[in-house]
C-alpha cells in the first residue's frame, strides 16, 4: 500500500479537517508508509485509550513543537514520531527517561556508554567502553568500580526489573 | 456492563444457525446426536470442507454461527506452539478434534490463524485421533504425556451437542502415562460430570477479573458460572487446572486478581487444583492486525505492548513482571503447594518471577504430569 492510499484508508472515518491535518504534516515531513502506518496505528491507539478522536492527538505541543523544529524532513519526522510514541507509551517513555538519567548520574566520562535493550526486553545492559590507550581503558573501569561501590549501578540494573 | 455480557454469553447449549454437514458423514454417530439435539436447526449436506468454506463465506463472527460436520484427513496431534525457541514450555502435545469456537474472544490467535479456514467444524471421526493418539502412548511407555484438545477450539463449547468427552474421558481414564486437559471458557461440564475420569484427566479454565473479562471476551460464560462449573468437575473427581491467561492489564486489575485468587481459593479445594499458570496478553503482528480491523477502538491493543524476543507483542516486561510477581503472591499465600508456571515466557522472566531459572521443558512437563 503506497502512502497515500494508506492515508485514504487509515483515515476514512476522519473529518476532512482533521485528514487535512495530517496530509500537510505528511507532505512537509515526508514519512514512509511503513513509519506512517505505525503513527496511525498509535493516533488509534491514544484515541482507544484517553477517548478522544485519532486526529485529536496532533494538536500536542510536543508534536507541533517536533513538526516546527528545524533540521531535515527526515530528522523531524524521527523527532515528531518519537514524540507520538512518548504520548503511547507513556510509562516505557518514563523509564526511558530515568534509565538516561540513572547513566548521566553515574558520571562515567564520554568513553562509557550504557543502554538497556530495546523497551527493556529481555532486561539486559549493552556496556560500551571506547579506549584509545590502556590507560583510558583502566580509568573507565575505575569509573565504573566507584558507580558500583556508591551503589549506583545497582540503582540502574533496578529500572530493569518490574 | 454485566448485563451486555449475559445477553451476549453463549448458552451452555450452543445452538448454531446452520449446520453443514460433508457428504458422507451424515450417518455418523455424531451427526446422528447433532440432528437429534437441534430439532429446528437447519442441516444441510455440502461436497466437502472446501463447499461448506465457500458457503459460509470470510466473515468470521459469522463463521462461528454455522457449524461443519466433517471428517478431518490427516494428523491429528501436534506439538503445542509454546514450544518455540528461546521459551520455556511444558511439553505438551495438542489434539484437534475441532476448529474455532462460537465464543469470539478479542485476543483469541483463531482470528488471524483460521483467517483462511474459519468454517467452525467438529470432526466427526474422533476414533481415528484416540487410534492415533494410542499408538503414540503404546510406542513411549516410559514417558508421561499431557494431551490438550483446546488449542484451535474451546474443548467443551460443543460438548452438549457432540458428546465428544463421553469418548475420550473414558479412553484417557484407561490410560496410564497420558493425562488429558480440556481448557474451555464454558459450563458445559454436564456430560463429563457422568464420566469416571480415574484422575487422568485435568478440566481447566481460563479466568480473569471480571472486568477483563468485559473488555475482552465475547460469548463467554460469566466468571462466577466458571468456576460452578470447577467445583463440579472437582466433585466429580476431575483435576482442575486454571489459566491466568491471557492476564490483561486494566483498570484496578491488582484488585481484580486479588479478589478472583481469593473467589477460586473458595470455590475449589486446593488439592484439587493440578496446576496456575500465567501468561501475559500477546499478539502477533498479524493478529494485531486482524484485532484492528475486526474490533477498531480495542482497549487490547492500547497497553504498553511492545515487541519481545519471539516476534510477539506484549506488555513491556517491567510491567509484566510485576503482574506475574503480583498474582503470584496471591496465588502462592490462597493455593500453597498448587504448581505455578508461566506459559510462552523467557527464562530470563522466570527468573525475574521465581528468582530461579525454569525447569526444562521435560522436566516441567513431567511434574505437571504427575499431579
Ligand atoms: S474461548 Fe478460546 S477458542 Fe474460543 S474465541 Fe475465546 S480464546 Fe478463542
Amino acid at each position: 500500500m503506497t502512502r497515500d492510499q494508506l492515508l485514504a484508508a487509515r483515515t476514512s472515518a476522519w473529518t476532512d479537517d482533521e485528514r487535512a491535518a495530517l496530509v500537510a504534516i505528511v507532505a512537509t515531513l515526508r514519512p514512509s508508509a511503513h513509519h506512517l502506518g505505525d503513527a496511525l496505528d498509535w493516533l488509534d491507539d491514544l484515541a482507544a485509550r484517553d477517548g478522544g478522536r485519532p486526529a485529536s492527538a496532533l494538536d500536542r505541543p510536543e508534536l507541533q513543537a517536533a513538526l516546527a523544529a528545524p533540521g531535515s524532513a527526515p530528522d523531524r519526522w524521527k523527532r515528531w514520531k518519537e514524540a507520538l510514541r512518548r504520548l503511547r507509551y507513556p510509562r516505557l517513555a518514563a523509564r526511558e527517561r530515568a534509565f538516561a538519567a540513572a547513566v548521566r548520574a553515574l558520571d562515567l566520562g564520554r568513553n562509557v556508554a550504557i543502554a538497556p535493550s530495546p523497551a527493556f526486553e529481555g532486561g539486559r545492559v549493552t556496556v560500551t567502553i571506547r579506549a584509545a590507550t590502556v590507560d583510558e581503558l583502566v580509568a573507565s573501569l575505575d569509573r565504573l568500580a566507584e558507580a558500583r561501590a556508591a551503589d549506583d549501578l545497582a540503582r540502574l540494573f533496578a529500572l530493569l526489573d518490574a | 456492563m454485566a448485563a451486555l455480557r449475559a445477553a451476549c454469553y453463549v448458552p451452555r447449549v450452543f445452538t448454531p444457525d446452520a449446520v453443514l454437514i460433508e457428504r458422507g458423514a451424515e450417518e455418523t454417530p455424531m451427526a446422528r446426536r447433532c440432528r437429534e439435539r437441534l430439532p429446528d436447526v437447519p442441516f444441510t449436506v455440502v461436497e466437502d470442507r472446501q463447499a461448506a468454506r465457500v458457503a459460509i463465506g470470510d466473515d468470521f463472527a459469522a463463521a462461528k454461527r454455522r457449524l461443519v460436520l466433517a471428517e478431518h484427513r490427516g494428523s491429528f496431534l501436534g506439538h503445542c506452539p509454546a514450544g518455540t525457541r528461546g521459551l520455556r514450555c511444558c511439553n505438551y502435545l495438542m489434539m484437534n478434534f475441532a476448529t474455532n469456537c462460537p465464543m469470539d474472544c478479542g485476543y483469541c490467535f483463531l482470528q488471524e490463524y483460521l483467517a483462511e479456514n474459519l468454517p467452525l467444524t467438529a470432526y466427526v471421526n474422533p476414533g481415528a485421533a484416540l487410534a492415533e493418539v494410542a499408538r503414540v502412548l503404546d510406542k513411549h511407555g516410559d514417558r508421561r504425556f499431557r494431551i490438550g484438545t483446546g488449542e484451535l477450539a474451546d474443548s467443551l463449547a460443543l460438548d452438549p451437542l457432540t458428546d465428544l468427552s463421553a469418548d475420550i474421558v473414558p479412553f484417557f481414564a484407561a490410560r496410564s502415562n497420558a493425562l488429558l486437559e480440556l481448557k474451555t471458557k464454558t459450563d458445559a461440564i454436564d456430560g463429563l460430570v457422568a464420566l469416571d475420569p480415574k484422575d487422568r484427566v485435568v478440566v481447566s479454565w481460563s479466568l480473569a477479573p471480571e472486568a477483563a473479562v468485559a473488555l475482552a471476551e465475547r460469548g463467554t460464560t460469566p466468571i462466577a458460572a466458571r468456576l460452578a462449573a470447577a467445583r463440579r468437575v472437582a466433585a466429580a473427581g476431575y483435576k482442575v487446572g486454571i489459566h491466568f491467561d491471557p492476564m490483561i492489564e486494566h483498570a484496578g486489575w491488582e484488585e481484580g486478581y486479588r479478589d478472583l485468587v481469593a473467589t477460586l481459593a473458595a470455590a475449589l479445594p486446593a488439592a484439587r487444583v493440578a496446576w496456575v499458570s500465567m501468561g501475559a496478553l500477546r499478539f502477533s503482528s498479524g493478529l494485531r492486525r486482524a484485532v484492528r480491523a475486526r474490533f477498531p477502538g480495542s482497549p487490547l491493543l492500547t497497553g504498553e505492548q511492545v515487541r519481545s524476543a519471539d516476534g510477539k507483542w506484549r506488555d513491556f516486561q517491567p510491567l509484566r513482571v510485576a503482574m506475574y510477581r503480583l498474582v503470584r503472591r496471591y496465588v502462592e499465600e490462597a493455593l500453597p503447594d498448587v504448581p505455578l508456571f508461566l506459559c510462552m515466557e523467557t527464562p530470563e522472566v522466570w527468573q525475574r518471577v521465581f528468582g530461579a531459572a525454569p525447569l526444562g521443558e521435560q522436566a516441567l512437563g513431567a511434574r505437571l504430569a504427575a499431579r
